[in-house]
């Protein structure tokens, strides 16, 4: 090995670090340690005056390797390393002895340790910098078009920023229809707004937007490539309907024979098998279920079929795949509630319902219009109990986290049932009361004051019939006392989950998701819209439960770091990543299951391990795997490792 | 006026007017149909449907409309689907109104009401004029206010997309909160070790510009067009030129509670924030003038001297006050120290021994010797003479010869001094203090002529000098009008005085009486004992009270046996044979308050006696001297020398005059604030600048400090001489400070201005980068959006009395700072009255928020959080201690938090208690904290060593005035409003303004920055297209 010429430059950080660490006794100690061709101490390396001297002695002492020792890597590597290669040295010829926060911070009151230990690393450093190999960062292009999953409210708003900001967006929604669970809601708290009101029109935006590739009833099949050039392959699923032919007149939902429950009214009302998911639809073209469609089940029904004057009915249709380049993806699958069946508590009782069922029947445009009547008699409900944290919070009986919005909602639903049933009275079982955003405390004190609810803190343990009503048991933990109610309808507050199916999607993407399958941000803190994979993002209640502010911020978050990765030429891809050495690549393929990044494949003709070099991020679990050490990490190889551990841990050997 | 449009269509959403009934809604389109410009009417289904809306816009077209009135819920969010409505059935946008029917109706609004709003809109429809469109060029540069963590990330975002950013932070260090905290729930993350990076990028950005310690001025234009006024505060540092070393703050003298560690710690007046400050530039903290320095008339920095006795710098601080004037220990012994009446620390205890520290470092120059002072290089041309060597004529010397004027004082007796030297005692101003002084003086090249009496002013003109200064005092000794006053034995004080001081011999009889109450008559009468005198009284015709003499003399004189008779005045000198024998007296007492202000005091008829004396000395008072002036000068009602105020110019054109002989006899700071007066304009006159321009200099007072928290501790007596040893000698008598009481002593001062414009920092800074007289400077950034982010601020303890002062009862961000590893205490969790341990901690949520009595109604949404991570990092650090948290509803929403909270209870054994606390009191080394278990109904009484309030969160103060700049909306507390708060939850009311983090409203860090990141998307949105097309109506 050739033995660079290095200079070495200790930094000050004012006090930071000469106020425990010798600096002077270091630069003794270091600049005769063999290949150090120079060394020096500044109080600020990173000033102006600081780099110069850097400069200078590149030129002067014809350098050709740098140890800066100062802190920490993440913030000043990128300083120095733009330093070096303006003097056109190769950037990775230079690394940062971080002295700061692993030497002088932890120990600020012993001077001889501080120093010490400050020699030591940068001697390992020195080490390492020896067998370093000139890198050069790989060029990525980066294709500006974006993959948004799922259109509700989330994906629309992304979908939205995106377009606005002059990029072309793919938005696929699996569902026949855009709006997701909004556009089932009847209000909103704490302004009580309508929410077709509300969604409507930025549904129609959506639809007529020119930057904006809708395919609803469309599932994301299979998703290759990296950050910048993604490829997505869609399946667009038989709708039976000719998308270019149909007028939407809506003749053939009259003329279909078949009825089934709706999904859009949670089984309170009844949809034909071809049929339209709700009247505010975008786009407003129905699709025909082929579980249900007596066509499709051995009969020869064509009824829609002679009825559509555009010949637009098509039983011949078959699903349909589109492949789609995209540079960034947005994940925003959003949520479903609980299964009801899961809580056996609850049983299955017609008057006992949840949220978004009830959200239905309090809706104007819903199967009651707007009066609230119980499901199973049609009786106006005078008494009706809600129950919070139902299947959340609980996680011997659902999900042990709280689903956020419940408390809100349940305020809300009272209010609006209040207004349907002036005379009615309204109970709330509850454990704790989540109000805790802008408006939303004031909103429950009037619900309070207003509708003259009942909130009584505790669990409920049992639910069931007794002939017209249905009884309620439950405990007042603030009295002790006991508490038996007969309802006439009684309303859950079930968990948010995880919208099903988004594991598939996660593993698709590969990216993270959690013990209950809330796709993982990278950092909880400060990059909670990004995963873990680059390029790939997510927002909304397909992270975590929220409400609808808190999902419209998120999704324009997303947005805006896709707009911030776009305004960019091309990416620059690290270079310090895997490579394998082909001759002692024994093909055995335990990197390519280590690796997260599914960076890794094995050549089938070669059997050798090749890496992805867009793709690798450079973690090196790869190289730990590898049996024959045939997988190393640029600039990182074990020799280097264990030089710098020989030289840090020479006077404990 | 024209009426352009005649067919006016009106379609009536059913949605907006559900609340009326049918047959009133039917009323409303029957009398809408009537309008003579209504040509076509209906009610219409959703009109917010795309079916609908393509079922209007064709009847638009069928029914050849040239106007609509629309109605809907919220015409914000329908707004932009009506106008592309009307577009594409091929009007222009003028031709169309939103009516906002649902606020109205809702509102209990008749439909008479609906129908005055449609007629209006269709009348307004028939005159519309079509509005002229106006293509804006959009600034694609962005304004982010405040450099928390929301401001932080929404800069990064738009800077990282290529756009330009400036980010205004009001402190100096952009970071926010966010690092005051010890970790960070739920992963207890140490948020330096985020923060840091996302600042170091910040600071670096290439396409970010930093301005820190700024703030918006004024904000002007539009969406696309922002005119942005910046003040960028005086920092006192250049940091074009800091380096961040830490030189300064090592030498600064001033210490006071850190912002940052929540007054846990100390900072320098001169400082960074915290150590990972962002930029890492220093900045001095200058808050005006400390009252004492406000309170000389001189404008001594007292402040200044005090702070660096305080560190032990001697020479230094003798160099603070040579900076103004040069009789540190001439003042400091016998100023009448008007800085010590104002001073604060006398709210508290008693004021700082100001003047005996001044007097403590000119003493510690003789002690050590002084060096000879470097002669100033005469710079400027114009000879200036002084006239008269008294306290006025040297400080006016002394100025001028430093701003480089060759200067010569002229006085008329042998030795400079005035009155300093030939008025006061040796025993109370030793000779060889004021000579150091005068020698100072002239070592810096002022030349004195003595003997030389100044009778014709032409002359000296003719010499060559161009201006001259008048400072001959007043000392012509007052009589006191009484028969006998002639008789040989009675003598005047100054005379006499100044016979003792030349060291001349006097001879006195036995008995001694000294007639008035001023300096001048205590100094005499003290005299008098020293030269032997048996018997000295001193007669005064008001009490003791009235006394102008300085208190402590008085005192000090009583003790060496100076008699006082109080209302007594003399009504003739007796005398035998021309020998003076005693003098006869009547008593007096005291009436009506005279201009004085002091009771005017009468004689009592009847009620003379005689006191048998030898001598007498008369101290009643002195004049100026007009035949020692030239003749052309003119004078006051009072014999003073008549001047013009502020500039002292006489009637006789570049001669000016001060000190006694313009006031009559007065203070030695006022004759030097005089002379130093005078010194400005003679300046100004020699170089032909305007002589009022800016004078009197304004002076900012520092605001009052709080005294919370300043512990009691009493002035440093001065000792004095032993009463034997001071019988017949001249040796002084006050002693003055060692150097250690001294320091103990400048150690009480509060600061009151922060920096103390030591100029210490000055002398380390390498960089040259210190510059104490640096303004603030405003900037003009035009930008395209801005982002206001200026977060929250903990809601004022004070205002919940419950929790009064007590040290142990703790803000949450202060408790943030104690369980910090890095912070004041190095994590080790004490508490702060006694460093002690705290082994039982009571948490209370809801302090002030869910409260509307006692603060606010919202909930603050992350104390809940914040509070049961305390309780956990408590529990670490002090595993064998007991945490309780008192809450209401306990929040956890967020991901991981429902499970944190859990892990706290469960394994951190942290005790949750449902309920209110009613009490909480101090009981010895306890807290007492009382409360109720709303669980068990059970009334609870904790008894602990700390206490933790979970306060709620306002918005920063600072940002309504803010808001009120950027003419967007905020609520009633102060967050700002968003436009719409399911939807637009980013936008502000006005285009272009979008808001991120806590400024909105409370939340946590995630929230904030994908807020934050949010409002960035908004931005760069905008910054997509290269201009905007406004439409503005036209003016007719």
């Amino acid at each position: 090995m050739k033995r660079k010429r290095i200079g070495v430059f200790v930094c000050h950080c004012g006090l930071n670090i000469a106020g425990s660490v010798d600096v002077e006794k270091v630069v003794e100690q270091i600049q005769d340690y063999p290949g150090v061709a120079h060394a020096e101490h500044y109080i600020y390396m990173c000033s102006d005056p600081g780099q110069e001297l850097v400069r200078r002695a590149i030129r002067e002492k014809g350098l050709n390797g740098i140890v800066i020792s100062s802190c920490s890597p993440s913030l000043h590597e990128r300083t120095f390393r733009n330093l070096v290669a303006s003097e056109r040295m190769n950037p990775y010829q230079c690394e940062i002895a971080n002295i700061r926060e692993q030497c002088s911070w932890p120990h600020p009151s012993d001077r001889e340790t501080a120093t010490k230990k400050a020699v030591a690393i940068i001697k390992a450093t020195i080490e390492k910098l020896h067998r370093n190999i000139p890198l050069t960062p790989m060029v990525v292009p980066l294709t500006k078009r974006v993959l948004v999953i799922g259109a509700g409210i989330a994906g629309i708003q992304a979908a939205l920023d995106i377009a606005e900001g002059g990029y072309e967006v793919v938005l696929v929604e699996r569902a026949p229809s855009i709006g997701g669970h909004a556009t089932q809601l009847s209000g909103t708290f704490p302004t009580l707004d309508r929410v077709p009101c509300l969604v409507a029109p930025i549904m129609a935006k959506v639809a007529s937007h020119q930057n904006i590739r809708l395919y609803v009833y469309s599932e994301v099949e299979e998703v290759g490539g990296y950050v910048g050039n993604f490829q997505a392959r869609i399946r667009r699923k038989a709708s039976f309907v000719d998308e270019e032919k149909c007028n939407y007149c809506g003749l053939c939902l009259g003329s279909c024979p078949v009825t089934t429950h709706s999904e859009f009214d949670r089984g309170l009302s009844q949809r034909k098998a071809i049929y339209i998911s709700f009247p505010q639809a975008v786009p407003p073209r129905p699709v025909i279920d082929n579980q249900t469609c007596l066509h499709f089940n051995g009969d020869q029904c064509k009824a829609c079929e002679q009825i559509c004057p555009s010949q637009a009915i098509d039983f011949q249709q078959q699903d349909t795949f589109v492949e789609e380049k995209v540079g960034a993806i947005i994940v925003a699958t959003g949520y479903e509630l609980y299964p009801r069946d899961d809580i056996s508590e609850y049983a299955s009782d017609p008057d006992v319902i949840d949220g978004l069922q009830l959200e239905r029947l309090l809706s104007p445009s819903g199967p009651t219009t707007g009066e609230v009547r119980r499901p199973s008699d049609g009786k106006v409900p005078q008494q009706v109990v809600f129950i919070h944290c139902v299947g959340a919070r609980d996680p011997e009986h659902g999900v042990p986290y709280c689903s956020r919005v419940c408390c809100m909602y349940v305020a809300k639903q009272v209010m609006l049932y209040k207004r349907a049933v002036p005379n009615g009275q309204a109970y709330i079982f509850y454990m704790d009361i989540r109000s805790d955003a802008k408006g939303y405390e004031e909103f429950v004190q009037r619900v309070v004051e207003e509708a003259g609810v009942l909130y009584l803190r505790g669990r409920v343990s049992k639910v069931f019939r007794d002939g017209e009503k249905v009884r309620v048991w439950g405990v007042d933990t603030l009295t002790g006392k006991s508490i038996e109610i007969s309802a006439d309808l009684v309303v859950l507050a079930t968990a948010m989950v995880p919208n099903l199916g988004v594991k598939e999607l996660a593993r698709k993407l590969n990216i993270i998701f959690d013990e209950h399958g809330f796709i993982t941000e990278a950092h909880i803190k400060l990059r909670p819209v990004e995963t873990l994979t680059s390029g790939i993002y997510v927002a909304g209640t397909a992270q975590w439960p929220r409400d609808l502010p808190d999902t419209v911020s998120s999704a324009s978050g997303a947005a805006s770091k896709i707009l911030s990765l776009f305004s960019r030429k091309e990416l620059l891809h690290e270079p310090t990543i895997a490579v394998v050495d082909t001759e002692v690549c024994s093909g055995c393929g335990q990197c390519v299951s280590i690796c997260s990044y599914k960076a890794i494949e094995l050549d089938p003709k070669k059997r050798v391990a090749k890496v992805n070099e867009a793709v690798c991020e450079g973690c090196g679990a790869c190289a730990v795997a590898c049996p024959s050490k045939a997988m190393k990490h640029k600039n990182w190889t074990p020799r280097q490792f264990f030089e710098m551990i020989d030289v840090a841990a020479a006077e404990y050997v | 006026m024209k009426r352009v449009m005649g067919k006016i269509g009106v379609f009536l959403c059913h949605c907006s007017l559900s609340p009326l009934k049918a047959a009133a809604a039917e009323k409303v389109i029957e009398t809408i149909s009537q309008h003579p410009a209504t040509a076509y009417a209906e009610i219409c289904q959703d009109m917010c449907l795309q079916p609908e809306l393509k079922r209007v816009e064709k009847a638009i077209r069928e029914k050849g409309l040239d106007g609509v009135v629309l109605t809907s819920c919220s015409p914000s969010l329908h707004q932009e689907s009506f106008r592309n409505l009307i577009s594409s059935a091929g009007l222009a946008p003028h031709q169309f109104e939103v009516a906002d029917l649902r606020e109205r109706v809702d509102g209990g609004i008749a439909p008479e009401k609906a129908i005055e709003v449609i007629e209006n809109l269709i009348e307004r429809l028939c005159l519309a004029q079509p509005p002229v469109t106006v293509e804006l060029p959009v600034t694609k540069k962005a304004l982010v206010i405040g450099g928390g963590v929301a401001g932080i990330q929404a800069a990064l975002d738009i800077a990282d997309a290529g756009y330009e950013v400036f980010l205004v932070e009001r402190s100096s260090s952009i970071g926010g909160h966010a690092l005051q905290y010890s970790e960070v729930f739920p992963t207890l993350d140490c948020p330096q070790c985020i923060m840091t990076p996302k600042m170091v990028e910040v600071g670096q950005h290439p396409n970010i510009r930093l301005l820190t310690y700024s703030e918006v001025e004024q904000v002007s234009g539009q969406i696309g067009s922002f005119k942005v006024l910046v003040r960028r505060k005086a920092s006192y540092v250049d940091w074009d030129k800091c380096t961040g070393c830490g030189e300064c703050p090592r030498v600064c003298p001033v210490e006071l509670d850190s912002e940052f560690d929540e007054g846990l710690s100390k900072r320098k007046a001169i400082y960074v924030p915290f150590p990972q400050a962002v930029p890492n530039k220093y900045v001095i903290d200058k808050r005006g003038y400390p009252p004492c320095r406000v309170a000389c008339p001189a404008g001594v920095n007292a402040q200044g001297y005090i702070a660096l006795v305080s560190q032990g710098k001697f020479k230094e601080a003798l160099e603070v006050v040579r900076r103004d004037m040069p009789f540190a220990g001439v003042c400091g012994r016998v100023c009448n120290h008007p800085c010590e009446v104002d001073c604060e620390r006398g709210k508290i205890d008693e004021p700082i021994a100001i003047r005996e520290l001044k007097r403590f470092i000119s003493d510690y120059e003789l002690k050590i010797g002084k060096e000879k002072a470097t002669p100033i290089e005469r710079a400027k041309e114009g000879k200036v003479a002084i006239v008269g060597s008294g306290p006025a004529g040297l400080a006016c010397a002394y100025d001028l010869v430093r701003k480089g004027y060759p200067v010569t004082v002229f006085e008329a007796l042998p030795i400079a001094g005035g009155l300093l030297r030939y008025g006061i005692p040796e025993y109370r101003l030793p000779k060889k203090v004021l000579d150091n002084e005068i020698d100072y003086i002239k070592e810096l090249g002022v030349e004195v002529k003595t003997n030389t009496p100044v009778t014709n002013l032409a002359q000296l003109f003719e010499q060559g000098y161009k201006a001259i200064f008048l400072g001959t005092g007043a000392g012509l000794s007052q009589k006191m009008g009484i028969p006998g006053e002639e008789t040989a034995g009675v003598i005047h004080a100054l005379d006499f005085l100044k016979q003792v001081n030349s060291g001349a011999k006097v001879s006195l009889g036995d008995r001694v009486a000294v007639i008035g109450g001023g300096n001048a008559a205590i100094d005499a009468a003290r005299v008098a004992l020293r030269l032997g005198a048996k018997e000295v009284a001193i007669v005064y015709r008001r009490s003791r009270g009235e006394m102008p003499a300085a208190a402590g003399e008085v005192d000090e004189g009583e003790q060496e046996g100076v008699k006082l008779h109080f209302l007594t005045a003399p009504v003739r000198v007796l005398s035998q044979d021309g020998r003076l024998t005693g003098i006869e007296c009547i008593r007096m007492e005291l009436g009506e308050p005279d201009a004085s202000g002091r009771r005017r005091p009468i004689p009592i008829k009847n009620s003379e006696f005689a006191i048998d004396v030898d001598n007498v000395i008369i101290a009643i008072g002195q004049a100026v001297d007009k035949a020692g002036l030239p003749k052309e000068l003119t004078y006051t009602d009072w014999g003073t020398v008549s001047v013009a105020p502020v500039t002292l110019e006489t009637n006789i054109p570049s001669v000016f005059a001060g000190g006694d002989v313009v006031t009559g006899p007065v203070d030695v700071i006022k004759a030097i604030a005089a002379g130093k007066e005078a010194a400005e304009s003679i300046d100004r006159y020699l170089s032909g600048t305007d002589l009022h321009r800016g004078r009197p200099k304004q002076i900012t007072k520092a605001e009052e400090l709080s005294k919370e928290g300043v512990q009691l501790r009493s002035r440093a007596e001065m000792p004095i001489l032993d009463l034997k040893q001071r019988d017949g000698s001249f040796t002084e008598v006050v002693l003055g400070f060692d150097e250690e009481t001294a320091m103990e002593e400048a150690k009480r001062c509060l600061n009151c201005a922060a920096c103390s414009e030591c100029l210490e920092c000055l002398t380390v800074c390498d960089a040259g980068a210190i510059d104490h007289e640096m303004q603030d400077e405003i900037i003009e950034v035009n930008v395209g959006s801005i982002i206001v982010a200026t977060g929250f601020e903990l809601y004022p303890r004070e205002n919940i009395h419950e929790y009064a002062d007590d040290p142990d009862i703790l803000n949450g961000i202060k408790f943030e700072r104690i369980l910090c590893p890095g912070g004041p205490t190095d994590g080790v969790v004490v508490r702060p009255s006694d460093g002690k341990t705290p082994k039982e901690v009571v948490f209370i949520s809801c302090v002030g928020s869910r409260d509307p009595e006692h603060g606010l109604p919202y909930c603050s949404r992350v104390c809940c959080m914040y509070l049961a991570k305390m309780a956990m990092l408590y529990k670490h650090a002090v595993p064998d201690g007991q945490a309780y948290v008192f809450y209401i509803d306990i929040r956890t929403s967020g991901k991981g938090y429902e499970e944190f909270v859990q892990r706290a209870v469960e394994e951190d054994g942290v005790l949750y208690l449902r309920g209110r606390v009613s009490k909480v009191f101090r009981d010895g080394e306890k807290l007492k904290v009382w409360g109720v278990d709303t669980l068990s109904g059970k009334r609870i009484e904790i008894s602990c060593d700390l206490v933790v309030l979970g306060m709620a969160m306002v918005p920063n103060p600072a940002g309504k005035e803010l808001a009120q700049k950027l003419g967007i909306l905020s609520d009633e507390y102060g967050f700002i409003t968003e436009v719409h708060p399911k939807l637009r939850p980013l936008e502000t009311t006005v285009p272009g303004i979008y808001v991120a983090g806590t400024a909105q409203g409370p939340r946590d860090i995630p929230d904030s920055v994908t807020q934050a990141s949010g409002a960035a998307s908004k931005v760069l949105a905008l910054f997509s297209s290269s201009e905007l097309i406004l439409e503005k109506v036209a003016e007719s």
